[in-house]
């Protein structure tokens, strides 16, 4: 077999992994998003959010989900400086906080397309 | 090519090893920490040829195990790649600065990365080259080392030495002395105390020089003498002179002495070597009818020179003093 035939045959074997995997991200970030606004502790919070982000970037394009992948990239970006502040405080810079809403939508999205409904499984 | 990949994402591990696989690399073990990476690095028998590290990784990062893996695991040369989705110029900063060799940026673009991969093992493969060739040339050394070791009652032949001969040509050329050539040559024995110490401790090339060196050092005292001169063995040198020199032997041993150590001779650790030479004998041929008679003296000079260095440091009477030698006369040929 040719190798990107080998390489897509891995790739179709890891997605549905990475789905059950979009979709805890997905629930922590339901959970953890009001919480910026809120009283909680940030640097745990921010420190969580910037390992799902990472995560999430350095696999989705690589299984096709490239519009995730880069938008991940773009919310880790945005929190890296954050997390490295010895004391965050808020309020947090908007473009932090429009970037992760972007991320959630697409999140949101892929999982919709992924669901047993739409892709009839 | 044995590569050790370290990512906290199995499914990383997974396209990994299917794009390891597609390129021709199947030799690949995974690690999901630093801790774990350091695990393996620590179990493995046959050392990695190549790394693949994440950045962003719980506990250590891949920039922290970069840095172990050179300083502390003694990985120098062998290839380290960080593939990860940290983009931003510090960890690249960092990376390059922790010893990485190279840096992918998920997502992967397959042919890139094994693109990379490739270079890594060019890179790999010529450093195994140059280790092989270290441990080639070490052992050639040593085997060579071992060829040129004698032992150290042989005789060694001093070939770059003007004036040196071997003991049978310094023979050969004391037979063809008429009884007249006789009367005027006289044969002394030089040895350098403390040669079985120099023997053990110096390498077979460095004890090589050291009597080529100490050689050169007595005939240089000799100067003017026609002096010619063979190894005996175990740092025993005789000399034959056939004209005229008048000299006191203790001083001419001093002389040597100061010759050889002007030479600033070092061994293979940087120690300088000490090789102050005694005269441990001297025979005036005088009355001598024939070549055979001297080369029975020169047996006996040899004989005892050798006897005198392996059994003591110094030349010294049954009294415990130390035994001097005055000149010999006369060295003026008739």
């Amino acid at each position: 077999m040719a190798m990107s035939a080998v390489l897509k045959t891995t790739i179709d074997r890891l997605k549905p992994r990475f789905i059950v995997n979009l979709t805890e991200w997905q629930a922590s970030f339901r959970a953890l998003r009001p919480e910026l606004s809120g009283d909680a502790d940030l640097p745990p919070l921010l420190k969580e959010l910037r390992f799902a982000t990472h995560r999430m970037a350095g696999l989705a394009g690589t299984l096709g989900f490239r519009p995730l992948g880069r938008l991940a990239q773009q919310a880790e970006a945005q929190l890296v400086p954050l997390t490295d502040e010895a004391a965050p405080t808020r309020p947090l810079p908007p473009a932090m906080l429009a970037s992760l809403d972007a991320l959630m939508t697409e999140m949101d999205r892929v999982l919709a397309d992924a669901s047993p409904a739409r892709t009839g499984r | 090519m044995k590569i050790l990949a370290v990512d906290d994402d199995v499914l990383i591990h997974g396209v990994l090893r299917t794009v390891l696989g597609g390129a021709g690399y199947d030799d690949v073990t995974f690690a999901a920490s630093a801790n774990e990476a350091r695990t393996q690095v620590g179990a493995t028998s046959a050392p990695y040829d190549a790394y693949l590290l994440d950045i962003q990784m719980p506990g250590d990062d891949g920039i922290a195990l970069c840095r172990w893996l050179r300083k502390e695991a003694g990985c120098r040369a062998e290839p380290i790649i960080m593939i990860t989705a940290m983009s931003a110029r510090a960890f690249l900063d960092g990376a390059f600065q922790a010893g990485a060799t190279d840096y992918v940026t998920k997502p992967f673009d397959v042919t890139e990365l094994a693109t990379r991969i490739r270079q890594a093992d060019r890179q790999s493969q010529a450093n195994r080259r140059i280790r092989d060739d270290a441990i080639r040339l070490r052992a050639l050394k040593a085997a060579l080392e071992d060829m040129r070791r004698v032992d150290l009652a042989a005789s060694v032949a001093l070939d770059d030495v003007d004036g040196a001969l071997a003991p049978l040509a310094l023979e050969n050329y004391l037979l063809r002395l008429g009884r007249g050539d006789l009367a005027g040559t006289s044969l002394i024995a030089f040895r350098l105390p403390g040669i079985t110490r120099l023997h053990a401790r110096l390498a077979a090339t460095a004890y090589r020089d050291l009597l080529a060196d100490a050689a050169e050092s007595i005939l240089a005292a000799l100067q003017g003498s026609g002096a010619l001169l063979a190894h005996a063995g175990a740092g025993a040198f005789v000399t034959v002179l056939p004209r005229g020199f008048e000299a006191d032997l203790d001083e001419v041993a001093t002389l040597a002495s100061q010759v050889l150590d002007d030479l600033g001779l070092i061994d293979d650790t940087g120690l300088p070597i000490a090789a102050p030479f005694v005269v441990a004998g001297a025979h005036h041929c005088g009355m001598m009818t024939s070549g055979r008679d001297a080369i029975g003296v020169l047996h006996a000079l040899s004989a005892r020179a050798r006897v005198d260095s392996l059994e003591s440091a110094e030349p010294v009477h049954q009294d415990g003093s130390r035994q001097r030698f005055g000149l010999v006369r006369p060295f003026a040929r008739r």
